[in-house]
């Protein structure tokens, strides 16, 4: 008896704009001697989603292109690529319930608010924050750790609302409660968990405090680290040396190494060193050329 | 998180013909090939936040550290409910000018035929203790408040401003267009207070959370009870009719 599949791992179609990229630079991989300085790429300028062979404009999932300019990724070393959801930052403005359902209860988030940027607005939407994972910020100001570490809730639902006073038969000891009106820019965010479970019902439900600075993250693929290491040599630079085309110019001592497509890959002028006054070898020396001499090109010497 | 770990030889992007130029990086972009996944499955997510209480034992609510916040700073024993309640804060935002109805007069002007206002004019049913009407007037703007304590107006209920020369066009679901006053709104009123928070938490059915198993049966129990009595094995021996009885019975006890 089959007992349901309950999850899966599916190529990602996240859209370029929701990806935030991070890297650092390290000259060795046991380099000890400071901090990885985490710097940003721009994602929208430097990640290419690859298409469907069949349609170019529909998105194949799953496989991407990373272009790392060459002005930044050509330092011999390691660097560290962290591909990860782009946060949202923001902050809760209230924490409340539904005026009609006064049982489910969610923050409330302002869609104006100025540190959310304009591209981002639009998922704040009804219904499009949901799976978005919100993350906490501290309200302890003495707090050394400005996060709320290994703390998360999801969002299941949002909606806009309107705050509507409630309790008005008791006008003194009245509260703000929230009901769906689309003309508002208020936003109303059921998470999961918001109540404690059966068997420990004492235990907070805790989901944020109003004023609090929190983190939303879209939870469209899994976050990856790259570590790409930029080498000088590999397999096919030493090929080159064993098995490319060579040349060794009697006249100058001129000796060339060339790639496999016969251009000039290493140069050496080929000298030795003899004793000033009797005339004996002391030195074979072979120094690499940093200017080739480029009438050694293969082409020009075996057409000779 | 995944790590991936790729090699690329400087080489590759790296000119090597006769020019000015030999010997310098030709590509603009190393170009890497990634695999973006998505995991997903319909656990349930709790985070059992263990007891750690704050101590010294405070007898009053903290004041020096900011709203309290019992994540942040641990529980407080037989902390009453008023310790978990902070101070409001405004919520403010924009809405559509749907409330003006409820605060105007049953008067209209005869020559516009628009709706009299009329300051301090109660509209609520309920005038004994809620104030429903409008505050204050001009030629740009109208300030009305709904459900307001009537001995403390201006700090309760929520507070609208609704701007007479500004409009908003909004398409509705329906694709058609609409087009409303802009009104902005605020409210100085708290969302969670004693009156709408209990400190028992609501339960959830943790048997639902979604993580089904596959019912098992262990049916061979066995219980080594010891031996009972010096005459146990003997006992035991006189079943054996077959050299298979040696491994099946008793669940293999018995061995050779």
């Amino acid at each position: 008896m089959a007992t349901g599949n309950y999850g899966t791992i599916r190529p990602a179609d996240v859209s370029v704009d929701d990806i935030e990229i991070l890297y650092s630079f390290s000259p060795t991989r046991g380099d000890n001697s400071s901090d990885s300085t985490l710097l940003s790429l721009d994602p929208t300028q430097v990640l290419v989603p690859a298409s469907n062979p069949n349609d170019g404009a529909e998105i194949l999932g799953g496989m991407y292109t990373l272009k790392l300019p060459t002005n930044e990724f050509t330092a011999k070393g390691f660097y560290n690529i962290i591909i990860r959801p782009k946060q949202i930052r923001t902050t809760i403005q209230s924490c409340g319930v539904l005026s009609s359902s006064p049982d489910i209860i969610g923050v409330v988030l302002q869609l104006n608010d100025p540190s959310i940027d304009g591209g981002d607005k639009v998922k704040f939407e009804n219904g499009n924050l949901v799976g978005y994972r919100m993350e906490y910020l501290s309200t302890n100001t003495n707090s050394a750790q400005k996060k709320m570490q290994n703390l998360f809730r999801i969002i299941t639902s949002n909606n806009r609302v309107l705050s509507v006073s409630e309790n008005v038969s008791n006008a003194s000891a009245q509260v703000l409660s929230y009901s769906f009106d689309d003309s508002s820019d208020l936003v109303f965010c059921t998470l999961t968990p918001s109540s404690a479970p059966s068997i420990k019902p004492d235990i907070l439900p805790y989901i944020g405090e109003p004023g609090q600075n929190i983190i939303l993250t879209n939870t469209f693929f899994n976050p990856i680290m790259l570590e790409v290491e930029m080498v000088e040599y590999d397999d096919e630079t030493l090929a080159y040396a064993l098995y490319g085309n060579q040349t060794k110019s009697l006249d100058d001592g001129i000796y060339t190494i060339y790639n496999f497509d016969n251009e000039i890959y290493k140069q050496y002028v080929l000298f030795e060193i003899k004793d000033q006054f009797t005339g004996k070898p002391l030195y074979e020396v072979r120094e690499e050329l940093d200017n080739p001499d480029f009438s050694k090109e293969f082409g020009d010497i075996t057409d000779v | 998180m995944e790590v991936v770990k790729i090699k690329r030889c400087i080489e590759n992007y790296v000119k090597r013909v006769d020019s000015n130029t030999y010997g310098d990086i030709i590509d603009e972009t190393i170009n890497l090939n990634i695999l973006l996944t998505q995991k997903m499955d319909d656990q349930g997510v709790f985070t059992d936040a263990p007891f750690k209480p704050l101590l010294p034992y405070l007898t009053q609510r903290p004041t020096t550290l900011g709203d309290f916040n019992s994540f942040t700073y641990g529980r407080i024993p037989k902390a009453p409910l008023s310790f978990y309640i902070n101070d409001p804060i405004r919520v403010e935002g924009t809405s559509d000018d749907g409330n003006l109805p409820n605060v105007s007069s049953y008067r209209v002007d005869p020559v516009t035929g628009n709706p009299i206002y009329v300051n301090n004019l109660d509209m609520t049913s309920n005038s004994d203790l809620i104030f429903t009407g409008v505050i204050n007037q001009d030629n740009e703007k109208l300030h009305y408040v709904l459900g307001a304590d009537k001995d403390d107006i201006n700090n309760t209920g929520v507070h609208y401003i609704t701007f007479f020369n500004e409009y908003v066009n909004k398409v509705n679901n329906e694709g058609k267009l609409e087009r409303y006053l802009k009104t902005d709104f605020y409210s100085d009123v708290n969302s969670i207070n004693e009156n709408n928070v209990t400190l028992s938490a609501l339960t959830k059915q943790e048997e639902y959370l979604g993580l089904v198993f596959k019912p098992e049966v262990d049916s061979e129990v066995f219980i080594n009870r010891g031996v009972a009595d010096i005459f146990e094995r003997h006992a035991l021996l006189c079943e054996l009719k077959t050299t298979n009885d040696i491994d099946t019975n008793r669940g293999g006890f018995i061995r050779t």
